[in-house]
Order: C-alpha cells, then sequence, then structure tokens
C-alpha cells in the first residue's frame, strides 16, 4: 500500500485492539503485590510495566525461591517461584519432547533438596536424574554430582547391569519380595496388561487365600494341590486362572521380583525419605517397560502413601512429627493420571488429596490432555514449554478460570527453553526464558546453604528422636 | 482587495457578484472573507460554485450564434454584462481581531454589498491550522462536497512549505477525514485518492 495512504488509514480507520487483563495492583510507593479486585477508569492511561515494577512483583523478596529463568522481554529481570507454595500443592510440567523438560525440572528439584523445602522422589524412567543427564550434544551433572546435595540425595536401580555398563553408582539396587506383593499392585495394570475384571477378582481371591504365596503359586508352572483345591471347588475357573498366568507372568518375570530379598527396599526408600534425603529411582532397561514402570511406581508410592498417612495421624493425635514434605516427581505421569486409570493409581489419589498428607506431585508430562481432567484442576502450579497439540494446549487450562485468554501466549512459543508458568508459585502469569543448565548451575549448587543444611539438620534429629515409633529404621 | 460585493446571502452560504476581466480570482475551492460590520465579525467560506448568467436582453445568446461577430463588439458586450455570481459556503467567523477563528456557522449573515476579500496565503495557513471545518463541508447540503473539500486541501496544502511541512499537513488532512468518513469506505477512498493524486502532482 502507498506509504501515504497507509499513514492516514493506520490509526484511524485500521488499528489493533489490544486486550489487557488486570492482574495485580502496585500502589506507587509500595511494594506489597496485591490481587486486582476492580478494572481501571476510562481514559486511565496505560505504560508498560517498567523493568523494576516486574522485578518486585517476581522477586518474591523474603521468601524461599528459585531463580526459574528470566523474562522474555528483559534478560536482566529474573523471574523466581516460590518454592514453598510451589510444593505446597502438585505441580506440573508440561511440554512436548525437547523442549526441555527434564533441564528444568532437574535443577528445580536440586533446589528444593538444596533448600531443604522438601525431600524429593524422582521415578527417573529414562536415567536422566541420578548421575548423568544426556544432552543433545555433551553429557550435564546429575542431582549425584551437585555438591551442595550429593550427600541428600540416595540412587536406587531396578537394573544393576545397566547402571554398571553406564558406570553409574548406586546406594542400592531395589528388588521387590513376592511376599510383598499385593493385588491392588497388580490392579492398576489392569488396561496395561489386558486384565478382565474377572480376573482382577481372582487375583484378590488368591491373595485372601495365600497372603504370602499368591505370587509364588501363581508363578510356578504346577498347580499345587492348594491351587487345585481352589480350582475342584468352583472357587476360580481353570480358564480364569491360566490366562491370568499368562497375562502376569512376563511382569512378575522382571529381575527386580525376587522370590527373597535380603531385606525390605521400599522401607529403606520410606526411611530416607523421611529422614530428608532424596531417591532417584533409576528404572535402566526397564524405563523402557511400560508395565514395569508403572507397577514399581505404584508399588513404592502406595507405601509411602500409607506411611505418611499414618504418620500424619499420629501427629495431629500428637504423637509425633508432623512428616516431612516430599515431592514425587514422576515423568510421563499420564499413565498414571489417565481418567481410566486415575481412580486406581496412587497417584490419582494424591493428586486429589493434595496436601492434606505432605505429599504432592511433580508431573512431567509430553500430553496434558491425557491427564484426567479432575487430577488437572488440582495442579497448583503449571510449568508449561511448547505444545503443538490443539487437545494439549486447551488442557493445560483446565480448572483455570480466565486462563484461555493465555492459549495465544502459549502456541507462540519457541520450541526450546521457553515456558508459560501460571498458578500458586507466581503471583501471576508469566512466560520465562528458562535458565540454562551447565556450568554456571553448577556453581550454583557446588557450595553449601548454611540455613538450609541446619534445617537439615534439624529435621534428622526431629525425626531421629521418633525411633522407637518404629517409623525410621 | 476586494473582488466582488454581496448580493445574497443565507446562514450557510452568500452570493457575491464580480465581473470576469477584473480579477482571476474566484477559483473553485478558494478561501475568501467579508465582515458584518454590525457585529464586526469577519466571517470565512469556500468558493463552491461560479455561474454565468444570460443577459436580460438575450444579446449575448444572439452573439453566439452571430457569425460575423467582431471582437470589438464581443468585449463591449462583456463589459455590460451582469456579474459572475460566486456562491461561497460559510465555514468559519472571527468574532474581533484578534480572537481566535472558529469553524462554523456565524451568528449572523453577511450584508448586502459588502465587499469580499480573497485571502491570502498567511490567512489560509492559518484558518487550516484546525480541520474542524471538514464537516461543515462534507455535510454541505447542494453542495459537491468531496470535490470542494479536495480542492480546499490542494490550495491550503500549497501554502506550506514543500516538503516535511506541506506532506505532515496532507496526511493530517486524510487522518481527519479518515475519522470523519469511518462509517463510509467508499466514500472516504475517493477523497483520499484524490488527495493522493494532488499530493502527487505537487510533488512532480
Ligand atoms: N535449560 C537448558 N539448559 C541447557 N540445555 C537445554 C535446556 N533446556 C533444553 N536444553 C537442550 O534441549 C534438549 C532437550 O531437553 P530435555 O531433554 O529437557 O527435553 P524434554 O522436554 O525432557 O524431552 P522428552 O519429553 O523427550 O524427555 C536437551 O538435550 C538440551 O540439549
Ligand atoms: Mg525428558
Amino acid at each position: 500500500m502507498d506509504d501515504f495512504i497507509a499513514q492516514i488509514y493506520r490509526g484511524t480507520t485500521v488499528y489493533g485492539v489490544l486486550h489487557v487483563k488486570p492482574m495485580l495492583v502496585l500502589e506507587s510507593g509500595s511494594a506489597e503485590i496485591r490481587p486486582v479486585k476492580s478494572v481501571p477508569a476510562h481514559f486511565t492511561p496505560v505504560f508498560r510495566a517498567t523493568p523494576e515494577e516486574v522485578r518486585t512483583i517476581f522477586a518474591a523478596e523474603g521468601k524461599e525461591t528459585y531463580e526459574i529463568g528470566a523474562s522474555v522481554d528483559d534478560e536482566k529481570i529474573k523471574i523466581n517461584l516460590d518454592l514453598e507454595r510451589f510444593v505446597e500443592r502438585s505441580s506440573a510440567i508440561f511440554g512436548r519432547s525437547g523442549t526441555g523438560k527434564t533441564f528444568l525440572a532437574l535443577p528445580l528439584l536440586a533446589d528444593i533438596v538444596r533448600q531443604s523445602i522438601a525431600s524429593t522422589l524422582i521415578f527417573d524412567m529414562h536415567n536422566d536424574y541420578g548421575y548423568t543427564l544426556k544432552g543433545d550434544r555433551q553429557k550435564f551433572k546429575g542431582l549425584k554430582q551437585l555438591g551442595s546435595i550429593a550427600s541428600r540425595v540416595v540412587v536406587v536401580t531396578l537394573d544393576e547391569e545397566s547402571s554398571r555398563t553406564r558406570q553409574a553408582g548406586y546406594e542400592f539396587a531395589l528388588q521387590i519380595a513376592f511376599a510383598h506383593i499385593e493385588p491392588e499392585d497388580l490392579q492398576m495394570l489392569q488396561n496395561v496388561l489386558a486384565l478382565s475384571d474377572v480376573q482382577v477378582n481372582a487375583l484378590y481371591t488368591l491373595h485372601r487365600k495365600f497372603p504370602k504365596t499368591w505370587v509364588q503359586k501363581l508363578l510356578s508352572d504346577e498347580v499345587d494341590d492348594e491351587i487345585q483345591a481352589l480350582l475342584d471347588g468352583n472357587k476360580l475357573t481353570e480358564s480364569t486362572y491360566f490366562a491370568m498366568q499368562r497375562k502376569l507372568s512376563r511382569l512378575l518375570n522382571f529381575k527386580f521380583l525376587r522370590p527373597q530379598t535380603t531385606e525390605n527396599f521400599a522401607d529403606r526408600i520410606l526411611a530416607h525419605l523421611t529422614r530428608g534425603d532424596s531417591v532417584v529411582v533409576e528404572f535402566g532397561r526397564y524405563g523402557n517397560d511400560l508395565p514395569a514402570y508403572v507397577f514399581v511406581a505404584n508399588y513404592i508410592t502406595r507405601r509411602i502413601h500409607a506411611m505418611y498417612v499414618q504418620m500424619k495421624e499420629r501427629a495431629e493425635g500428637g504423637g509425633g512429627e508432623e512428616p516431612r514434605k516430599l515431592v514425587i516427581a514422576i515423568e510421563e505421569s499420564h499413565k498414571f493420571l489417565a481418567p481410566e486409570v486415575a481412580q486406581f493409581t496412587i497417584f490419582g489419589n494424591i493428586a486429589r488429596e493434595l496436601r492434606k498428607y505432605n505429599v504432592t506431585l511433580l508431573i512431567i508430562d509430553q500430553r496434558p490432555s491425557q491427564i484426567d481432567a479432575e487430577v488437572m484442576s488440582q495442579i497448583g502450579t503449571r510449568i508449561t514449554c511448547a505444545l503443538s497439540d490443539e487437545r494439549d494446549i486447551s488442557a493445560v487450562f483446565t480448572g483455570m478460570s480466565g486462563a484461555q485468554q493465555l492459549r495465544s501466549v502459549l502456541a507462540s512459543l519457541d520450541s526450546k527453553q521457553q515456558a508459560l508458568i501460571m498458578g500458586h508459585a507466581v503471583p501471576m502469569p508469566v512466560v520465562v526464558k528458562t535458565r540454562e543448565y551447565g556450568q554456571e548451575a553448577y556453581q550454583y549448587f557446588a557450595g553449601d546453604l548454611q540455613p538450609a543444611v541446619e534445617r537439615y539438620a534439624t529435621n534428622s534429629r526431629k525425626l531421629g528422636r521418633n525411633d522407637d515409633d518404629g517409623l525410621v529404621p | 482587495m476586494i473582488v466582488g460585493k454581496v448580493l445574497r446571502a443565507n446562514m450557510r452560504t452568500f452570493v457575491f457578484g464580480t465581473r470576469i476581466p477584473e480579477s482571476d480570482v474566484p477559483t473553485f475551492g478558494a478561501l475568501v472573507q467579508t465582515r458584518n460590520p454590525y457585529r464586526q465579525a469577519t466571517i470565512y467560506g469556500l468558493i463552491y460554485d461560479i455561474a454565468l448568467k444570460d443577459d436580460e436582453r438575450g444579446m449575448v445568446k444572439l452573439m453566439s450564434v452571430a457569425n460575423d461577430a467582431r471582437d470589438e463588439d464581443i468585449e463591449w458586450l462583456r463589459s455590460q454584462l451582469v456579474p459572475l455570481e460566486v456562491s461561497v459556503l460559510c465555514v468559519g467567523y472571527q468574532m474581533h481581531d484578534g480572537q481566535p477563528i472558529r469553524h462554523g456557522l456565524p451568528p449572523q449573515p453577511p450584508i448586502a454589498l459588502h465587499g469580499i476579500e480573497c485571502c491570502e496565503a498567511p490567512e489560509i495557513e492559518a484558518f487550516t491550522q484546525q480541520l474542524d471545518f471538514f464537516r461543515l463541508v462534507l455535510e454541505a447540503k447542494d453542495v459537491p462536497c468531496d470535490e470542494l473539500l479536495a480542492a480546499t486541501i490542494r490550495l491550503a496544502a500549497g501554502t506550506r512549505k514543500k516538503g516535511t511541512a506541506r506532506d505532515t499537513f496532507a496526511v493530517a488532512c486524510g487522518r481527519e477525514l479518515a475519522r470523519l468518513l469511518s462509517y463510509d469506505g467508499a466514500r472516504l477512498e475517493g477523497l483520499l485518492r484524490r488527495l493522493q493524486y494532488e499530493r502527487n502532482s505537487h510533488h512532480g
């Protein structure tokens, strides 16, 4: 178009309309940020917020914070997460593959540990968190290599062979004894293993009859007398029994499942967590095996949940310390939180029960649309990297009133290292360029943080007193 | 310089008479002024029509078809003719000297036989500092509004220094039009095309 005509039309007949959503009020001369309660009057002049104002809003002065990145508009403006609020409710990191979810989650979890905000339990299906994090071109330090927290991180492996080939150290190999498996641990695999309802019921029947030996019996090639009696008594049909056996045998033949173990390793994990240590469960090659991943994560978490409920109730009755806050990080969480399974898995419970028992989730996932809507609506803080699927984009906003306007913001994120953060841990939604994980971060995590060390120490001492409760072995 | 005298007037328009040879003044779109001495008001208007009237005796008609009309006779007849009738659209007034010029209708019309003066460049420039009179022109009845406005803008632009000042003025006029005619895109486009054309020919 002719420049002359363009100058005339611009701003007169053609113009853009910016929709601005009032979020916060920062009165001049005050540093207190309050949620907005009203709208500005007509003809109130509109200005861009100054860097100082943005800084004030996202500095979270006087709080325990993690600097998650910088404003996309101005690299000098740092955006901080309020960590106490972040762990208070379940949180999520979404984004399609390769957008930097793991690179964002690792230092974030590291800082939660460093500042002793909570213990963390990480189900590390791709072996990223323990010793080495595999980047596109180089290798990065895992949690166990970050100076200030290394002593508080325990790496546990499911696959010793893989750990040895990767030359990754570990505290112990996680083994589960047959006798400790309960039907509930298998029920949530119903979909994954295509078990029928009848077959699931049969699991319970077996368990009721033979509480300690039912798995052993199920795996055995021979049908022993006791089972035969069940079949003969029509308590169980033969076809159900053998179909169930066939479907479960692959799972139950995993090497980490043993007829006997030298100790109860799940309890050992619990002991570490309640003491204030963080645990990384490395899956080795089992990370690519969905049933194994779902089984183990669910197995451990069910026991943690039961224990935390117990501790919490005891504490409320005046009989002990509150359990220490725990954040459970799960990658590919939709496997546990899909609408079909969320009601069976313990993760669905945790997400719904919120912070009642001091346990929250850090959901890390590529497909938010596959997570149960009720679970989604309970998520406090959502950190969302680029997503391309429309359904996923919509799902991110489930249960957030008035956030739909941010759809376009989300759709325009860079494909790496940019994220929209909204919810509980930030005063208002904000887009950040996430912090580079590398040398600088290593420096940050190298030294001890005195107050946190003290907090950790007192915490261990306090919980140590409970020894005779039998809670902490 | 007086270029003619008021013949008839109403609130919105007035007509003055003038003679052809006497001046090159009555041009379409030009800004003229007259006074209402009783009110001490100066009234500004834009020329929107120039009419050539036949003489009552029918001499012009005869002469126009005569084969053997001599130049002297034509000259003589012209000198005898009634004046041209020039119609003016009122667009502004100034109540007393030194007071600001207002765009709008004067409180009273001009009075008969008062002299009409053509505005000079500085006056045109001063009058067109504001563009509120556009609305009066665009809404006038029985007036070729768009043509008139285009002509006036061209003359007013000519009083600005060539270059930035003139361009800025043209754009300001265009933007005012865009605001006033936002309901009528086709009309606006027509007018803007006129402006653009005038502007390009100025530039050339
Ligand atoms: N903050 C960061 N610092 C340094 N490198 C980064 C960062 N974020 C992303 N990268 C680069 O992008 C690559 C992909 O990031 P990452 O492995 O975290 O993706 P992801 O979202 O976890 O993908 P997937 O869903 O497939 O696990 C990394 O290998 C790394 O090279
Ligand atoms: Mg990843």
